[in-house]
């Protein structure tokens, strides 16, 4: 069916917490989203991520349905948690607070390579060790 | 429910990656996300996180030698009951015989009604596009006739269809439409026939009336197999049509005669059947 879209929402929620009160009430109730609907199907489609704030865009169409995408968490959260840490180093040039492995970065990449807008496991391994570098993250054989 | 939100807007020059992080870290249940910052909402105040936003922002321009300016904005805004207030503003809309109305809203008595609330499928009566078919369904649609709704949506159209008293089936490409369709008529009391994930060419039978509301490229795209679908005296309602692209439409049609335009807003509606009946 023919779809104007009238406006965009990006939030990140924690996966299988969304709820009418702030910030989801506001954030929606202001923009016409039906809030009940949408708690209902985020909170199902993320109860496997438990404990992650997901980002999530919701395209708000002229007849307010509305449809919504759910990317990964940020790849430090998916990081952290491979490596067990609550927090990233202050000096990433001086203190390395954890360790993964080279298969645990693969299984970043892999959960964030569509949110990477690359094909390239490579590429995006790279930019990840990056980031698990720049955290205190050392990577391992 | 407390009496009152808090709000954080947060905008800093650069780095919007790292604060989106540090706030990911730092708040229970979540932040929006605008073009040029980001919207915290709690119940609980706030200053705390502004003061950490602050003290993180010191940090990070120390890491980075880099100047970051951060913009804070405290607020306090009355809280409401957001669900209540999302359904006061859904009306109901009227297109007679048809009377749409969300759940919460009583039916009309003497209407067709369809109870139908917003949700991830396309169509619930506020659009034009869904206005006008509802207009020409209640025209051509007799009773006793087979229809199928292409590119069912929410299923507002072959529900419309059913409650004129023709037999319906409804085929969408997208599952959450198709789902959507299936519970709306089950909320409806009505069933449809048929219902499947895909297109029209997984039809089994023709239909003496094909609704079609979609866009005008997709409309074009499938023509051929909309045209073949028909009955001999068939009825073809098109519907998405933005009126820049209705010269394409029409044109991809030529071989049919056109029984009514509906136009509303920007949006057209053409209604078209077989001039020698060629049939499915």
């Amino acid at each position: 069916m023919a779809k104007k879209v009238m406006d965009y929402i990006k939030l990140q929620i924690e996966a299988g917490k969304a709820n009418p009160a702030p910030p989801v009430g506001p954030a929606l109730g202001q923009r016409g989203v039906n809030i009940m609907e949408f708690t209902k199907a985020f909170n199902e489609k993320t109860k496997d991520k438990m404990g992650f704030k997901i980002p999530v865009v919701i395209t708000v169409y002229a007849d307010r349905s509305f449809t919504f995408v759910t990317k990964q968490p940020p790849a430090s959260a998916l990081l952290m948690k491979a490596a067990g840490l609550k927090k990233g180093t202050d000096n990433p040039l001086k203190n390395k607070v954890g360790k993964i492995t080279k298969a645990q970065l693969m299984e970043v990449v892999k959960s964030k390579i569509e949110d990477l807008n690359t094909d390239d496991e490579e590429a995006a391994a790279n930019t990840i060790a990056g980031s698990a570098r720049s955290m205190g993250i050392e990577i391992v054989d | 429910m407390q009496e009152y939100y808090y709000t954080l807007t947060v905008r800093p020059s650069s780095q919007h990656a790292l604060f989106s992080d540090f706030l990911a870290d730092t708040l229970p249940i979540g932040f929006e996300e605008t073009g040029d910052g980001f919207i915290v909402r709690s119940e609980e105040e706030l200053d705390t996180i502004a003061w950490g936003l602050e003290q993180f922002n010191e940090a990070l321009q120390k890491a980075l030698s880099e100047e970051i300016d951060l913009e804070l904005r405290l607020g306090k805004e009355k809280n409401e009951d957001w669900v209540r207030k999302y359904q006061e503003a859904i009306s109901p809309v009227e297109i007679a015989p048809f009377y749409i109305h969300p759940s919460w809203e009583a039916p009309k008595e003497g209407a067709l009604n369809i109870a139908l609330d917003p949700a991830l499928a396309f169509g619930t009566g506020h659009h034009p596009t869904t206005a006008s078919c509802l207009r020409a369904i209640d025209t051509y649609v007799q009773a006793g006739q087979i229809a199928v709704d292409v590119g069912s949506g929410s299923g507002i159209l072959g529900i419309a269809a059913i409650k004129k008293g023709a037999v319906v089936d409804a085929c969408d490409t997208d599952p959450v439409s198709v789902s959507n369709t299936i519970h709306n008529a089950q909320e409806n009391s009505v069933l449809f026939e048929r219902v499947w994930e895909g297109s029209i060419t997984q039809r089994n039978r023709s239909y003496d009336v094909v609704i079609a509301n979609i866009v005008a490229d997709v409309l074009v795209m499938i023509a051929y197999d909309l045209k073949h679908a028909l009955r001999s005296e068939g009825v073809l309602i098109l519907s998405g049509i933005l009126d820049k692209y209705e010269d394409k439409v029409l044109k991809t049609f030529a071989d049919m005669e056109l029984l009514e335009r509906i136009a509303q807003d920007e949006w057209v509606t053409l209604v078209v059947k077989s001039k020698e009946g060629n049939t499915g």
